[in-house]
């Protein structure tokens, strides 16, 4: 069986944009929603 | 072009790594997974022709305008139900072809789909056509979520031997991620293009066609597919099927014959009609069982869709170790507590763990749609995993009809018959504890698939060639 290592001759560069490129738009949708969710819980916390 | 999307050239060299294949699913499933956010659509949907006049009255209780000729709140539900009917059926028949292409030329074919479809749907609303929206949306876009959702999961398979839940997690934690993205998305655009006499809507889809367009194009130009009989370093493949993990391979026509496939059908479609129905009323659940306001409601719902997508990645990654039917075990047993303790929660007022509750189911939601790609690769083998997973998504498309209609059909019996509205979910909830009780024995009674279904010996290379 043809077996390799998990990293290899495409870039270590190409690999860290890849997950720039989904990673940045995924964490502002849940930044935003988060920013969403604090008002849940707004009032209760209010007296 | 169409050489480059061919299979052929899209085989890995030498040292490629696998770990760009789930940005590269990623790709795709956070643009198709928008469709769970298409609601934010259906205000501006439905007030094109009085902000078009400039004369659009506050909501009443039965309308959102009441300028005629405007759409209504139910007229426009019809675009998410035809796209995830579309998605259902596309991926049932599309998914040997999905196979024979391999994932290029299918997220290519997604990628055309789904923004061809924002681009029909913008013009159809730009000159208020509803059937153009339905053709554009839920026909063409529901035909690229179908192709679109079922591209990389066989991929990533191949490419995970060893951790098949973790890789189709992530992709599919992707497509719960996407209403995250598509939500604030589309409402930063509409904000962009409103003027006095326009909501933007139109504009809004299609800049975010090209905008999905191009994304997922990014996806088709990483994705590959493993060379025969690559494996990574380190890994044995078994030789032998234990448990209710298969040495060999059934191919997508034999998988429908067994009992097994169906037992999985009704595994998810129980798992999805219990927390979609739910999906679909949370907001307005919510407000009648604790009186809070429609803009605190709205932070539920986003909560939810967190849990939803972190349960996929959470639930799938965790099937590796704990095993596929115990993980549904969990879902169902555990679902099932969390279901029938809800109606006790609202009525003690206890919001915090009543939103830890929904948090949770949803979180387990999304897990069964994450973990049921692996959950087919252990019973049916690697060779079609694709295709066999495609016909099962018409279990999502069953239930996508079924939970929305079973839970506003009780309510609205319940409230004809004199229950109050923060009282009207309690039936509603322990009837979806029942489903879950019996997605539980479905899931019990799964066997190793019998061995005349398996292609013999030597077969899985040519069904593969």
């Amino acid at each position: 069986m043809n077996q390799s290592g998990n990293t290899g001759g495409s870039s270590g560069l190409g690999l860290i944009l890849a997950w720039i490129w989904v990673g940045i738009p995924l964490l502002w949708g849940v930044w935003v929603t988060i920013g969403n969710v604090a008002k849940l819980f707004a009032p209760a916390a209010a007296p | 072009m169409a050489s480059f999307l061919d299979r052929s050239h899209s085989i890995a060299g030498p040292g490629f790594n696998r770990w760009l294949v789930p940005p590269a699913a990623l790709c795709i499933h956070l643009c198709i997974g928008q469709v769970y956010a298409f609601s934010v659509f259906n205000k501006p949907l439905a007030q094109l022709l009085c902000t078009a006049a400039s004369a659009c009255p506050p909501a009443t209780a039965k309308a959102i305008s009441t300028t005629p000729g405007d759409w209504s709140i139910a007229d426009l539900g019809w675009i998410f139900s035809l796209a995830i009917l579309c998605l259902g059926l596309a991926a049932a028949i599309l998914g040997p072809w999905v196979e024979r292409v391999g994932p290029r030329m299918a997220m290519f074919a997604a990628a055309i789909l789904f923004g061809a479809g924002f681009l029909v749907a913008g013009f159809g609303s730009s000159i208020h056509n509803l059937p153009i929206v339905f053709l554009g949306y839920g026909v063409i876009g529901g035909c690229g979520l179908g192709i679109g959702y079922i591209s990389p999961v066989s991929t990533l398979i191949k490419w995970f031997p060893d951790r098949p839940g973790l890789a189709t997690g992530t992709a599919i934690m992707g497509f719960g991620g996407g209403a995250l993205v598509g939500a604030p998305l589309a409402v930063l655009l509409m904000k962009h293009f409103s003027s006095a006499t326009s909501n933007g809507v139109a504009p809004t889809m299609v800049t975010m066609g090209i905008i999905y367009f191009l994304y997922m194009l990014v996806g088709a130009a990483i994705v590959r597919l493993p060379a025969p009989g690559w494996a990574p370093a380190g890994y044995v493949a078994p030789t032998e099927s234990h448990g209710l993990i298969t040495s060999g391979n059934v191919l997508v026509g034999e998988a429908i014959k067994t009992p097994q496939f169906w037992l999985i059908w009704a595994v998810l479609f129980l798992n999805v009609t219990a927390g979609i129905g739910v999906l679909s009323q949370a907001s307005l659940m919510i407000q009648e069982m604790f009186g809070v306001a429609a803009a605190a409601a709205a932070g539920f719902v986003g909560l939810l869709s967190i849990f939803n997508m972190v349960g996929r990645i959470f639930w799938a990654s965790s099937s590796d170790s704990l095993g596929r039917r115990p993980t549904y075990m969990i879902f169902f047993a555990l679902g099932a507590v969390l279901y029938a303790l809800v109606p006790t929660l609202g009525h003690a007022h206890a919001l915090v763990l009543f939103v830890l509750a929904y948090g949770i189911i949803l979180s387990m939601y999304g897990g069964g749609f994450a973990t049921v790609p692996a959950y087919l690769r252990d019973m049916f083998g690697t060779v079609q995993v694709g295709a066999i997973h495609g016909v099962l998504l018409t279990a999502w498309s069953a239930a996508g009809v079924a939970g929305p209609v079973l839970i506003n059909y009780i309510r609205q019996y319940q409230i004809d018959h004199g229950a109050a509205k923060a009282d009207a979910y309690s039936v509603t909830m322990y009837i979806m504890a029942g489903l879950l009780v019996i997605g539980f024995i479905c899931n019990w009674m799964i066997t190793p698939v019998a061995q005349r279904y398996f292609l013999k010996p030597g077969a899985a290379e040519a069904a593969t060639a």
